[in-house]
């Protein structure tokens, strides 16, 4: 009869510490304001920004990439190259941001509705927070949707 | 009599074992009452920060460019923000807010620091952080860098 009380007692004591450590898990309002806006604020800040070819923002550079035919040539070999500096600048940046706060992300570029670019940190396999930026083509006749994905 | 000796001896061991959870329980639940404070500060100063006259850019035609910062205006409030500690103590608190550019040109500006103990911060000190992505504006070139507004609360 005692062996069998303390037997409950200590079921008793474990579900108190299950339940404690379940409900203990919760996000604090910083973290999930931190994590609402990342994507989107990373997102729009990086395409806003000015690149070390020609000036331009990395919105011209996925502009030029997106065209048919591209025209600027960061590295003046005569070939242009906006695809690749455009990569390597987005990839830099997720790179000493996101990966560096050990995030997972998912970054990809659409033309209308192909995937032309895609640049990955890790598997994104739970919830995650969108950014989503849209850019008109040149020409006007498509458009170009950026979009970061943060696990 | 052996079975109550050891019942006796497990119900105390256990009654050790509750009073050791619980009192860390009660350590746990202050710091992280304390965390959750620093939290909603942090967010409530980085709102501050980031709307701060002294630092928002102000180039015409650059409200489609949000969470900007001018690199001109920073470097001027980190010395207005140094010579006026109380009255930016008010809007910022204990908390260290830092400047960061990611691209193109690495570097880092403490815009203001002010900690519980008066000392520089170190790993340990417990602090609540938000990074946010930040566009660096420099009005005299006219471009925008990556950057990232750090702001520790403690």
């Amino acid at each position: 009869m005692g062996l069998a009380i303390v037997v409950l007692l200590i079921s008793l004591a474990f579900l108190f510490v299950i339940q404690f450590t379940i409900t203990n898990s919760k996000e604090e309002p910083q973290q999930l304001f931190a994590r609402k806006q990342l994507a989107h604020n990373t997102l729009s800040t990086m395409v806003s920004t000015t690149t070390a070819c020609l000036d331009l923002t990395v919105k011209d550079l996925i502009q030029d990439c997106m065209d048919i035919i591209q025209e600027y040539d960061c590295n003046d070999d005569g070939r242009p190259d906006s695809c690749a500096t455009a990569e390597e600048v987005i990839t830099t940046i997720l790179d000493q941001t996101l990966k560096e706060w050990q995030k997972n992300y998912f970054f990809y570029i659409q033309l209308g509705q192909n995937e032309e670019m895609q640049i990955q940190n890790g598997e994104c396999p739970g919830s995650k927070d969108q950014g989503v930026a849209f850019i008109p083509t040149r020409g006007g006749r498509s458009q170009i949707t950026a979009t970061l994905e943060v696990c | 009599m052996t079975e109550t000796i050891g019942i006796i001896i497990v119900f105390s061991i256990l009654i050790i074992m509750a009073l050791l959870f619980f009192t860390r329980i009660q350590t746990n639940s202050v710091e992280q009452q304390r965390t959750l404070i620093s939290g909603e500060k942090a967010v409530s100063i980085s709102f501050s920060a980031l709307f701060l006259p002294e630092l928002e850019c102000t180039k015409a035609g650059s409200d489609d460019i949000k969470d900007c910062i001018d690199v001109l205006k920073a470097d001027a409030a980190t010395e207005v923000i140094a010579a006026n500690p109380e009255y930016y103590f008010k809007l910022f608190g204990y908390s260290t807010i830092v400047i960061q550019e990611i691209y193109p040109t690495p570097n880092e500006k403490i815009l203001y620091e002010r900690t519980r103990n008066g000392q520089p911060p170190t790993e340990d000190t417990q602090k609540a952080r938000t990074p946010i992505p930040v566009s660096l504006y420099n009005p005299v070139t006219g471009t925008y860098a990556f950057g990232v507004l750090t702001i520790d609360s403690y």
